[in-house]
């Protein structure tokens, strides 16, 4: 009886799976270089980002006209609402992934950012991402209510980091001029977790967990 | 606020048939509450029991309570007239009678007694300013009513209501034969109205009650399915049923 629309809402979220995926794999090469297995594919990452800023205007004009044209009201209103704050959040991670690939060439080598632990640090990050998105598709709370969790793992792995970079300064490491880019990447992929931990809210207020969005939102940030 | 309208266990049967089940309801005074449901789930039928307008159809039977101002509208010392002068009506159709704009809003003052030419043109001008209809009509109150447009006929039915003091108003989707216009002015109307008076709307149009309705009932198959603020039935309804129709999945 609503068959369009709901078919609408189906290339809604088709668009969000694939935004994911395009952030996804500007992260997978991000990991390689993080991890010291290459840094091929450091260059395509900017592309990725403009890629991703293209699906954040389609789902954002796709969710404007289904706002126009559906009214949507409850769920349908929520998914959507939901959605439109979500590919923003996306978009930031796309643009800290681009940051993040600017400063990779000034490291000198795969094993320094092994040493303080972002090559750990990124898997997290691409597993909030991918769950987030994935709970919004499947409308599982558990699972965004996990990639909340999972942030205050980000968040520490950024303290770590940041005590091994201060131990590099004051020690006089040899690599100590590298110091403050490897705690940029850090502090990149920290804010990365943020968005991740923004997306999971997100999604729990699409699914209304606590059963008042309007005025009782899950806070988000 | 307090209550003005209350119904308890509320049954009616049209003959064999159940039209109304177990109807708990009460409405909040100078307020606007929508009933929504699809075709034939008895929001019309609760709406005409409110004034006992259903008293007219053969082979109804009521049981339960409709309390109006806490007292039982069935019991036998109530007046019907009297009722109905307090809980008016305005219907789907504009029905102005066959006479002028003026007679029109004058004949339940007069019916009451008013006689005072003086006093019945204080009357028609405040209901006809209440209605937001004054502006449009004021050099011709003479002429015939049938001449105005169907939102103009509308607002012109809904002076006749005001014209009597009502305290509620009754009405049975009055905008689902107006364009647009005439909609978004007796919306903006019964907005405005709600100050001081309580608004009882059925509609089809849910948009509409979302614009203008704080509370909202969810009738299905003779039942209220849910009742609460109109936000809370569009933004996160309890009941997948009402979720289910609210969001156009059957209907």
């Amino acid at each position: 009886m609503r068959t369009r629309f709901d078919s609408e809402l189906e290339t809604l979220y088709v668009s969000m799976i694939k935004m994911g995926s395009l952030t996804e794999e500007a992260l997978t090469v991000l990991q390689e270089a993080l991890s010291g297995s290459g840094r091929d594919g450091l260059d395509g990452i900017m592309a990725k980002s403009h890629e991703i800023d293209e699906k954040e205007r389609e789902i954002e004009a796709l969710c404007l006209r289904l706002l126009l044209r559906r009214q949507p009201v409850a769920r349908d209103l929520r998914t959507i609402s939901s959605a439109m704050k979500m590919v923003s959040d996306i978009e930031r991670i796309g643009d800290n992934a681009g940051d993040i690939a600017e400063i990779i060439p000034f490291i000198s080598s795969g094993d320094l950012t092994v040493r303080i632990g972002l090559d750990r640090m990124i898997v997290t990050v691409i597993d909030m991402v991918t769950s987030a998105i994935d709970a919004f598709v499947h409308s599982d709370a558990e699972k965004a209510k996990g990639v909340i969790a999972e942030d205050d793992a980000a968040d520490e792995a950024f303290v770590n980091a940041k005590q091994m970079v201060t131990e590099m300064i004051r020690t006089g490491d040899r690599n100590a001029e590298e110091a403050p880019d490897l705690l940029m990447i850090a502090k990149y992929l920290e804010r990365m977790g943020d968005h991740a931990a923004s997306l999971a809210r997100w999604v729990l207020n699409a699914l209304d967990v606590t059963g008042d969005w309007i005025n009782n939102p899950v806070k988000v940030n | 606020m307090s209550t003005i309208i209350e119904t308890k266990d509320l049954d009616l049967w049209y003959g064999n048939m159940q039209a109304l089940k177990k109807i708990n309801l009460s409405m909040e005074e100078k307020s606007i509450t929508a009933l929504i449901g699809p075709s034939g789930c008895g929001k019309s039928t609760f709406l005409r029991t409110l004034n006992r307008m259903n008293d007219l159809v053969p082979g109804v039977r009521i049981e339960g309570q409709v309390l109006y101002n806490g007292e039982d509208i069935f019991s036998p010392k109530v007046d019907v007239n009297g009722l109905r002068y307090e809980v008016g009506m305005v219907f789907q159709k504009p029905n102005p009678f066959m006479m002028s704009i003026y007679d029109n809003i004058a004949y339940g003052p007069r019916t009451h007694g008013i006689k005072s030419k003086v006093r019945l043109d204080e009357i028609v001008e405040k209901a006809l300013v209440d209605a937001s209809l004054f502006d449009e009509v004021k050099d011709r109150l003479r002429k015939s009513a049938l001449g105005l447009s169907g939102g103009q006929q509308q607002r012109l039915c809904i002076a006749r209501a005001l014209a009597v003091q009502p305290k509620v108003l009754l009405m049975d989707e009055p905008t689902s034969a107006l364009d647009p216009i005439s909609t978004a002015k007796i919306e903006e109307l019964a907005m405005s109205l709600s100050d001081r008076y309580t608004i009882i709307i059925v509609t089809h149009n849910m948009q509409q009650a979302l614009r203008i309705a704080h509370r909202t009932a969810f009738f299905l198959l003779g039942e209220v399915i849910e009742y609460d603020t109109t936000e809370k039935i569009f933004s996160n309804p309890s009941d997948p049923r009402t979720e289910d129709y609210v969001t156009g999945r059957f209907g």
